[in-house]
This record gives C-alpha cells, structure tokens and sequence, in this order.
C-alpha cells in the first residue's frame, strides 16, 4: 500500500525539481550572461575570465583603426529608461567599455542617448581588471557581437502641465514687468506735475 | 551688541538675490540654445520654465526691495552665501524637470555640487540625459567656477563701489586690477580665452579618437568645462573612463592643473612677470604635496599589484591623485575601484591630496596652497626662532605676487579656516561612519564634498541617507565660500531672532 | 574686453577721440597683437609648469616602485 504512494511521492518531487530547474534556466536570458555590476564589483574574481555580456550599447562607436571602443550599460535603464517613462532605481549607469573589431562595432546601428533607446547586444569577450593593453583601463575585449534587438527612437507624450505652468510663469513674469513699467511712468507723472 | 537688521537692510540684501538670480536665468539662455538646435523640445520647456521663473523672481525683487543705498562689507557676505542657496533653488527647476531625480532634494545635492564645482551628482541615468540638461550641468560648474558673483558683477551690478565687498565674500579676497568690475572682466576674459583654446585642442582629440564631429564639439566644450573649472562633471557615467584615451587623459590633466591655479598668478604670467611661476608659494606647494601624496600612492600601488605600467602609473595613478589634487574629479577608473584597486594606503594619499586641495582665489577648493604654504613657513620660522639666540628676530615671508611678511593676524586667520575645514571633513566622515560605511570610504567622500572635488567610492549615491544629502550639500557650500560668507549668515539669523532694535541711522 | 589701464583703448573717451588719427590706429593693432602673443606666451609656460609638476609626481612613483621591487 505505502509503496505506490512513495513512488508517486518521488515521482512529484523530481518533476518539480525539473520544473524549478527549468524556469531558473528560463529567468536568466542567456545561461552565463554575467552582470557588468557583478563583474565590476569582482574583477579579481573574473580578470582575465571569457565571459558573455547582455546590455544597451550606448552613447558613441568610436573607431580607431581597425578596433573600436563601444560602451554597453546593463542597469535597470537599459531595459526601461527614464526618457521612455522608466522608473527611478535610485542608482547611476552601470556600464563597460569594450574592445572589439570595427567590422562589429558596424553591426550596431543605434546607440542610446536621450532620443534613442540603443541595439541591445551580447558581447563575449576576455574581462581586463586593469587591461595592460589600454593603460590599465577596466575593459572587455570583445571575440563576438550579436546584435539582439534593435534600438529605437522613445516616443514621448506632450507635457500639457508644463505648458501650463510655462504660460502661467509667463503671465505672472509679463503682468510684473508691466507693473512695474506702469509705476515708473506714473511716478514721472507725478514728478512732472509737481514741476 | 548685536543690532537687529533694519528694514532697508533686507532690502539691500534682497535687491542683490534678485540680481544673482536674474544671472542664473540668463545663463540658461545658453543650455536652452543648445536644446534648440539639438531639437530636444521637451527640455526647451524645462529651461523656458527656468528662465521665467528667475525673472519673475528677480521682478518681484525689484519692487519689493526698491532701494538706491549700496551695499555694506555685511550686506555683501549676506548676499555671497544666500545668494548662492537662493540660486540653487531656481537652478534645480530644469534639473527636476527632466524628470531624472528622485527628490527636489537631489536635484539641489547637483545643483550645489555643480556651482560649488564639486562634481558628485545624483543625477540618475544619465547616458539618456539631454543634451541640454548636460549643457546646463557644465555650465553651471562652469560658470560656479568663475564665481556666480563674478557674473552678476560683469553684468549686473556695474559701478556699485559696494561690488567688491560681494565678489571678496565668494572666497576671492584678491583683485586682479585695482577696479573691482575690471577684475571680473579680467577673470572672464582668462576663462574665456582657454574655454576656446582647451575646447579646440579637445576637438581634436575627439575626432582623432574617432568621435562623431558633432556630439565631439559638444563634448569637448563639456569636457573643457568640467576640466577647468575643476568641477569634474562629464556627460557619460563613466566620466573619462568613457573615452579611453591617453591623449584626452593628457589634454584634460593639463585643463585642469592650469584651473587651479590662482587667478592673479594667470594674470601675472599673462602679463608682467613670467617668473612668477617660479617664485610664487603656491606653485611650489602644489608642487611638494604632489610629490608627498605621489610617494604614499606609490607605495599603496605597489603593494597592491594591480598597476604596474608606467603608462598605468601615468593614466590610473598620476591622473586620479593630481585630479583629487586640483580637486577637479575626474576619474579614469570605477568608483569601487579606489576600494578595490588601490587599496588603503593609495586612497588615503588620496584623501590627503584632496584636503589640501587647488590654490586660492582659483575655481578649486580645499585648504588652498597659499594657506598650506602660509602655515609651513610660520612653523618653520618657529623653529628657527627656537634655535636662534634670544635676541634675533626672527621672521619668514611667502612670495605670493609680492612678498608677504608673516605676522599673527595673518597665521591666526589662515590657522581658523583651516580647522574650519578639519571640522567639516571630519564631522562628515563620523556621519558616514555612524551610517555604517567603512572609514575609508566614509572620510573619502566626506573630504570629496569638503573640499569640493567630487571623486567618490560609491557612498553618494541617490540611496545615501537624506541627512547625509544635507550635510554634503552644506559642506560643499561651506566650503566653496571659505566659511567666511557662511558665519555671517548665521549671525543674521541669530541677529533677526535675538539682535536688539536700535536705529542705527 | 579686457581692461589694460597703459592701453588707450582702455580709458574710454581719449581712445576714442584718437581712433580718427590713421597711424595711432596701427599701433593699437600693432600693441593688440603684441597682448595677445603676450597671452599666448602666458599660456605655455602655465602648461610647461603642468607638464613638469606631473612629470614630478610620476617620476616619485616610478622612484618608488623601483625602489620597492
């Protein structure tokens, strides 16, 4: 009578398992996608260690020669930015440079900035603590870049608030400023009646 | 006895907020230029919003605080240290309306950091900032660097013999020229001319590293800003890390070394006498204490193993030691990395770097040279005094432009704002101690924000404590006016509560 | 501009009244010219001293690691 119960009981708790396995798999986006914050926080750890990055790359390519430099941000921004209505983490940009070849520096079409959200890459590469190369600079040398998602440009909502409060600024500065033109004037009225 | 201040008082002191204010809204003319052509529309509204707002500020003042009395050596003080708050809070709208800051508190912690040419900020996500609020952001280090009161002195307040006693309140007791207006003009003019000389050599640097020519141009007058006025503000989070690059590494250092040198030592090597350079006391100090603070980072460096390069020495060590020096900033590595990479003995060198600090009447911050320089000298004329036989006087000078005898008075003074700033770095590190940060981290930042140079471990974050906030933005003020401005606030306000009502006219 | 009290540009209504007088015009461009060669001179030598002054702080570090190794 036990028997069958304990076999199903086993049964149930290796299914689960697989299923916990499984969705861990599934919640981290590519197996040993490493954080730049973790990265940056442990570089003795992994200096010198291939590892795979996944973030935003942002502001410019810079090209030099047959290299490049590119910077990619992985924080809470690169997913949802403030300019598209993100929320505030209460925390700066978390980002790397990277070393890599021009010609996959050109994959990357869009770079973040305030009018665009930037391509998504991942990038695979060797992490310098202190990149003997560059002058000690904490970099990636990039072996392979795949651009994950295209960037876009954010659509914004107009501010009516602020146009209001802009008018209402306006008004009040106009209103004060004809005042006070009005009082002068009155005032020379007043000096020149005395004359 | 303590007179209680009279109705026109206030009104003379009012009169001149509104003028510093007017200032700032013109300045924003400039950030609200650059949105304009970069065509960010929605940031043109935050600076139009700034800009009537400072008017109507300034309007109202000027009609409540109607006066023709000028200002007294007190109105002046008044003026310099309310000024500056009263600046802040008009200066944060387009901060706070980019939508980039979590309190009107941060806001004001950048806005503080920016004028007083610190550079720690708050500001979140700032790779996604326009290019107009990045405008604003170094213009106002810019323009803080300068000195606020320097602007509204070329602008706004000419021919007031009551102007000196303002612009002497903003920790710049020393005129270039004997007119007040005309050593404003004088300091513009230097800042302008190496604004267009650093800016083209950046340029150039730019393109050569492969930066688009438009945003290039942008960021080389960014940079440039940063760099000179030893605020250390940069347009990416990485801050110069972002550019990997000797040659902008080099053309920085150099921007920023020069923005910390005094104002009357540009003006005497400009135009009279060259060897000043040579003579002149804070030179030399700057000069020993870099060699000093380069010794105990080098041996913190050594034991650590990380750098071992010349170029490394050169881009890691050098730069972010004479950066912290300058009190500019500008960091060539990640925050952590002075925890991590450096190691103890490197980030007290350091530490100890950033409290002494750039050369007076300069854009710098921190003891100053000529203090350092002015104390040495007192000392080492004690010991001279003791060794010497009873009846021989003994007595030393510094050479800061002429020759400066050293008597009580003098050492007294320099000794008082000295330990003011002691006291303020210290009561800063025991604060972050009390929030549990390590003491090296703790002390590094509180001395960073004391003596307006803006590297930092991590601490100053947007997550750091809000009374930790208010304590960096007072000692960023504190210390960026020399104190002087500051007891003097305070005495009014203990006048106001307390002063008895006597005509004093 | 900037204010140099021997320049007569300077003292605001006799520059003024010369401005007319053909060669007193040459010799103003001849002394702006000279002023800013002045600056550009001034300019140098402040880079100079940077130059050295970091030159110093990395030659003490150099010193040292050789010392310590």
């Amino acid at each position: 009578m036990i028997r069958p119960v304990r076999g199903l009981a086993v049964l149930a708790a290796f299914i689960m398992l697989a299923t916990v396995l499984l969705m861990a798999r599934a919640a981290s986006p590519a197996d040993d996608t490493v954080a730049i914050t973790r990265l940056i926080n442990h570089m003795k750890q992994y200096d010198g260690r291939t590892v795979t990055i996944r973030g935003e790359a942002i502001g410019d390519v810079m090209v030099r020669g047959t290299d490049a430099w590119i910077t990619v941000n992985d924080d809470e921004y690169s997913r949802n930015s403030i300019e598209e209505g993100g929320e505030l983490v209460g925390m700066s940009n978390a980002g790397i440079g990277i070393w890599l070849s021009s010609t996959d520096a050109e994959k990357i079409r869009i770079c973040g900035g305030y009018k665009n959200k930037g391509d998504i890459v991942a990038v695979t590469g060797t992490f310098n603590r202190a990149c003997k190369e560059h002058g000690g600079d904490t970099d990636i040398h990039a072996t392979s870049l795949e651009v994950v998602k295209e960037g876009y440009p954010f659509e914004r909502s107009f501010p009516w608030g602020k146009l209001i409060a802009l008018l209402a600024l306006v008004g009040m500065a106009g209103g004060l400023w004809w005042y006070r033109w009005y009082v002068k004037k009155a005032g020379l009225r007043e000096a020149h009646r005395e004359y | 006895m303590i007179f209680k201040p009279t109705r026109e008082d206030l009104k003379v002191i009012g009169q001149g907020i509104g003028r510093v204010i007017l200032g700032v809204g013109l300045i924003m003319l400039i950030p609200l230029v650059v949105a304009v052509v970069s065509t960010e529309w929605l940031a043109v509204i935050d600076f139009l919003i700034g800009i009537f707002a400072c008017v109507a500020f300034w309007l109202v003042t000027e009609m409540t605080c109607k006066t023709n009395r000028d200002l007294t050596w007190f109105h002046g003080l008044i003026v310099a240290s309310a000024g500056w708050l009263t600046a802040m809070f008009f200066g944060a709208i387009p901060h706070m309306l980019s939508g980039h800051f979590k309190s009107y508190l941060d806001a004001c912690f950048d806005l503080m950091s920016g004028y007083t040419t610190t550079g720690l900020f708050l500001l979140q996500d700032l790779d996604h900032v326009s290019h107009g609020l990045n405008m604003w952001r170094h213009l106002l280090t810019y323009a803080g660097g300068q000195g606020i009161i320097v602007i509204a002195l070329t602008f706004l307040f000419a021919g007031t013999a009551g102007a000196f006693k303002i612009y002497a309140s903003e920790g710049k007791e020393e005129k270039l020229l004997p007119n007040v207006i005309r050593t404003a003009r004088a300091i513009w003019m230097i800042s302008l001319t190496y604004l267009v000389v650093g800016s083209v050599f950046l340029f150039v640097a730019l393109l050569f590293e492969g930066m688009p020519a438009g945003r290039g141009f942008l960021h080389s007058v960014w940079l440039f800003m940063g760099a000179w006025s030893t605020g250390g503000f940069a347009p990416q989070s990485l801050n110069l890390l972002y550019y990997h690059s000797l040659w902008i590494e080099i053309v920085t250092l150099v921007i920023f070394v020069i923005g910390s040198f005094n104002f009357v030592l540009h003006y005497s090597v400009w135009t009279r006498r060259r060897t000043e350079i040579l003579k002149n006391i804070e030179i030399r100090s700057f000069a020993i204490t870099t060699a000093v603070t380069s010794f105990v980072l080098a041996i913190g460096l050594s034991k650590g193993g990380v750098y071992t390069t010349i170029s490394e020495f050169l881009r890691k060590g050098v730069y972010n030691l004479i950066s912290g020096h300058t009190t500019t900033g500008n960091a060539t590595v990640y925050s952590n990395s002075f925890v991590g990479e450096f190691g103890f003995i490197a980030m007290w060198g350091i530490i100890i770097a950033m409290a002494i600090g750039a050369s007076a009447a300069s854009t710098g911050g921190g003891f100053k040279g000529l203090r350092v320089g002015i104390l040495t000298k007192s000392l080492w004329g004690d010991i001279k005094g003791l060794v010497s036989p009873e009846s021989a006087v003994v007595r030393e000078k510094v050479h800061h432009v002429r020759d400066i005898w050293l008597d009580e008075a003098l050492v007294k003074g320099t000794m008082l704002i000295l330990l003011s700033y002691v006291i303020i770095y210290f009561i800063g590190g025991i604060l972050g101690l009390m929030y549990g940060y390590e003491p090296s981290v703790a002390f590094f930042d509180a001395v960073s924000a004391g003596s307006n140079t803006g590297l930092s471990t991590g601490l100053t974050s947007p997550l750091m404590p809000a009374l930790l906030k208010v304590w960096y933005i007072f000692v960023m003020w504190a210390g960026r006016l020399e104190f002087l401005s500051i007891f003097a606030l305070f005495g009014m306000a203990v006048a106001v509560v307390k002063g008895k009502r006597v005509g004093r006219r | 501009m900037f204010y140099n009290a021997k320049h007569p540009r300077g003292r605001g209504e006799t520059g003024r009244a010369r401005m007319s007088n053909d060669t007193v015009m040459r010799s103003q461009e001849a002394s702006r010219w000279r002023r800013w060669l002045s600056y550009a001179l001034g300019i140098l030598i402040e880079t100079a001293a940077v130059l050295v002054i970091s030159g110093l702080a990395l030659l003490v570090i150099i010193l040292v690691k050789v010392i310590m190794k």
